[in-house]
């Protein structure tokens, strides 16, 4: 081993700042993949992990009734049907309101529960992460805490409707069909005394939280979709909001899997820039030290052995450094665990976890120990009397292009156009790798201002209107509301619809939107094939659907 | 009767060049005895590196066989050559050839270290050689761009003989060297061929050749002539004569 170490030793020495740049991009390049590897392996699965610990519900809902007869209905059809496995039924208020959050008001549903009863729920149970010594106060999910003004100890106010109730934060939950804004309704625990005011008060409306385990959660949106029919069927004036597993376990992750799939694509771009580079620098040793190449094949080294020693100089300085990078991943994982918590509302414990480790590590130095041998392919071939004569043939007679004695051209040009087309196969190398780096940095470019400089190129290809701003209006007051709309100069456009669920389709359900006038739309490009719906009798179709 | 180490047989080496084929070596017969040192004397383009690298596995013939003892290598594969050459060859380039990124001591033992994993005996081998050719312990641990020419190329031959090959092959060891340098290098080559080390040496300079006990003169890619002059001694001027009268036969 110690003649391999050798040639490689000198060889790092030879190309120092070579290698430094190496070093940097391998330690980007795994720094990069073990994070995506982590988020995609294990942050997704922090779902499942919670959902079982907290025997969450593969569907929850919130009835707007504190009637018995509600109750023992919706009791009895949960019992009696067989996809159902484990469910209870929990007293609680519900209010529509808004908070502070994040220098915006969020407005979600609301569902107060007793902190005594909430933490001993059988089912979806809700935990308490963080407590203060206050006795007295609200609960919030965890979610709100990524705020820096939402601190334990600290004041909240809710609105609700025209009425402002503070509290005091004792501390924040995980709940995980419940736990954010982003699941349709929110709940907080309320110390037992305040719970009691606001029975007494009547802000909020006494509710049921029902949360449902189901023997196949495959089927929770068909299962949500069921029970809110027979529900409305047996109840119309009774309002039920509701989630299901299926649609919690996706949109709480959409922004993780967003994040998710940009690392990955930085990860693999930087990858290839790493593989490139070091293919490059791998044929350009190999020409410029074709003399020592030449001496080494002379001495007795067979063509494997040269090739080792590179494949040694690579492969080492890319494991080490993949390593570091990988370890590296970890110290920046609070902050993207900060920013996913902001999203999915989850908390989720930082730990090593070898195997997306062992995968970046292993993929990296397995790629460059594949592109190294590739790249070293000439040693093999070449002779070394040749190699000694800097991979010069002998009697081996080219054309001499652009002849200086008849070419017109300038000597400058003349001779550079000499160099071109005598070295044109390296020249082709060149030109294919410039390729390859252009695409990426136009790539990238591309990327960084469709995702953080101007969003909504992107936000277009996928959502059918982006507004600033969206309120649930009843159906009365649409006139009325408009009238407000016209007359208030801030407001550029308003756009009403109304949405309901119109069909169950291989067990998902398909949300309608309903509206006057389509053309309104801001985005029209989401109708890639036809138009939308002029007629009452006229329907457009998710093209997942139609076909 | 002298122990023949390398013999070939009707060695030719053509290239081809648009359809055209070059003959730079033609139907050569040769045979190196051991503990010889034989010149190969020619003017600039007779094929006087073609044969030497031909001899030494380092370029494969075009037709005709070279053998070594009773192996017939001429035949064998770039591998097969590359372990010939680590166990029975040693090579002194006239550009030297060390490799800059590596001190002078551990050029050698990378050379050293290919077939004997005895890290211990072959550092010891390569301070007595260093000895040997006058270059001290500091020297060795230079870098090739930090010793003079003279010493770099008496590196080069501790280097050629580091796992005591059987021939030494020297393809102009002056001819990027000063006449003191060189002459250094010669009397260096002289010594170890005293002490029993068979030399193969490409020159077309008059007092490099001298210094061979038998001079093969090329041209035209074939062997012209021979010319017997015995064991070198300094100072021997009929030698001179002896060499300048061959020559002037041949046609240089």
């Amino acid at each position: 081993m110690g003649k391999y170490f050798l040639i490689a030793h000198s060889n790092i020495c030879r190309a120092k700042w070579q290698t430094i740049a190496t070093v940097a991009l391998v330690f980007f390049a795994a720094l990069m993949l073990n994070l995506w590897l982590m988020l995609s392996m294990d942050y997704k699965c922090n779902f499942d992990r919670y959902h079982d610990k907290l025997n969450a519900g593969h569907v929850t809902l919130s009835v707007k009734s504190s009637s018995p007869e509600v109750k023992g209905f919706i009791s009895e059809t949960l019992r009696k049907d067989s996809r159902t496995t484990q469910f209870s039924i929990n007293n609680a208020m519900d209010a529509t309101g808004s908070f502070h959050y994040n220098g915006g008001n969020i407005s979600t549903e609301f569902i107060f529960l007793n902190k005594e009863k909430a933490i001993k729920h059988k089912v979806e149970r809700i935990e308490i992460i963080e407590e203060g010594n206050q006795k007295s106060g609200v609960y919030l999910p965890v979610i709100y805490s990524t705020d820096k003004d939402i601190k334990t100890g600290g004041t909240i106010s809710f609105k609700i409707g025209n009425k402002t109730i503070d509290y005091t934060i004792c501390g924040f939950t995980n709940s995980v069909m419940a736990g954010s804004h982003n699941c349709g309704f929110c709940a907080m625990l309320l110390t037992g005394d305040k719970y009691k005011e606001l029975e007494e008060n009547g802000y909020a409306e006494k509710s049921y939280f029902v949360p449902v385990r189901m023997k196949d959660k495959l089927g929770s949106e068909s299962f949500e979709a069921d029970i809110k029919d027979k529900l409305s069927k047996a109840y119309p004036r009774v309002y039920a909001a509701s989630n299901s597993y299926a649609l919690i376990s996706s949109s709480r992750y959409i922004s993780q899997m967003i994040c998710s799939e940009v690392i990955s694509l930085m990860a693999f771009l930087i990858t290839l820039i790493v593989l490139v580079v070091i293919s490059s620098n791998v044929t350009n040793y190999i020409q410029e030290n074709m003399k020592s190449i030449g001496v080494l094949k002379a001495e007795g080294y067979v063509s494997r052995q040269i090739v080792s020693a590179l494949v040694l100089q690579f492969f080492g300085i890319t494991f080490i450094t993949a390593v570091f990078g990988a370890g590296f991943s970890y110290s920046l994982f609070p902050a993207i665990n900060t920013m996913m918590v902001s999203q999915t509302g989850i908390p989720y414990k930082t730990r090593f976890l070898p195997l997306p480790f062992i995968l970046a590590v292993a993929f990296i130095s397995g790629t460059v120990l594949f592109v190294v041998w590739f790249s070293s392919h000439r040693v093999k071939k070449i002779e070394p009397v040749v190699a000694i004569r800097q991979g010069i043939q002998t009697h081996n007679f080219k054309r001499n292009h652009i002849p200086l004695e008849t070419t017109k051209a300038p000597l400058h040009m003349a001779l550079a156009l000499k160099i071109t087309f005598s070295g044109v196969k390296r020249n082709i190398i060149i030109c294919i790798t410039m390729l390859a780096l252009s695409l990426i940095i136009v790539f990238s470019g591309l990327m960084v201002t469709n995702m953080f400089i101007d969003i909504n190129p992107f936000i277009n290809m996928v959502v059918g209107e982006v507004a600033d701003s969206s309120i649930n209006i009843k159906a009365s007051y649409r006139e009325k509301f408009m009238q407000i709309m016209e007359e208030d100069s801030n407001v550029q456009k308003a756009y009403l619809y109304n949405s309901v669920n119109v069909q169950h389709k291989e067990g998902s359900v398909l949300a309608a939107t309903i509206s006057d006038d389509f053309s309104k739309v801001n985005n029209q490009d989401i109708c890639i094939e036809g138009r939308f719906p002029k007629y009452d009798n006229e329907i457009a179709v998710g093209v997942k659907y139609a076909k | 009767m002298e122990k023949i180490l390398l013999k070939t047989a009707k060695l030719s080496k053509s290239f081809s060049s648009g359809g055209t084929l070059q003959h730079v070596l033609k139907n050569i017969d040769l045979e190196l005895y051991k503990g010889s040192f034989t010149v190969i004397m020619g003017a600039s383009g007779a094929g006087k590196s073609t044969l030497m690298y031909a001899l030494s596995g380092m370029d494969k013939p075009s037709l005709g066989t070279i053998t070594f003892g009773d192996k017939v290598i001429s035949g064998w594969t770039p591998d097969q050559l590359a372990v010939f050459r680590r166990r029975h060859c040693g090579f002194v380039f006239q550009q030297i050839y060390l490799l800059e990124s590596m001190s002078i001591m551990d050029n050698v033992l990378s050379s050293g270290f290919l077939i004997n994993r005895d890290k211990k005996a072959i550092i010891k081998r390569a301070k007595e050689l260093f000895q040997a050719v006058g270059i001290p312990e500091e020297t060795q641990k230079k870098f090739p761009a930090q010793v003079s020419g003279g010493e770099a190329q008496r590196s080069g031959i501790v280097r050629a003989l580091i796992n005591s090959p059987e021939i030494l092959f020297a393809d102009e060891p002056t001819g990027a060297l000063n006449s003191k340098t060189g002459l250094d290098v010669l009397d260096t080559l002289t010594k170890f061929n005293e002490q029993g080390q068979s030399v193969v040496m490409v020159t077309h300079d008059m007092r490099s050749a001298r210094r061979g006990d038998r001079i093969l003169y090329l041209k035209d890619g074939i062997i012209l002539g021979e010319c017997l002059l015995g064991k070198y001694k300094h100072g021997d001027e009929g030698r001179h004569r002896k060499l300048s009268g061959f020559l002037e036969e041949m046609g240089w």
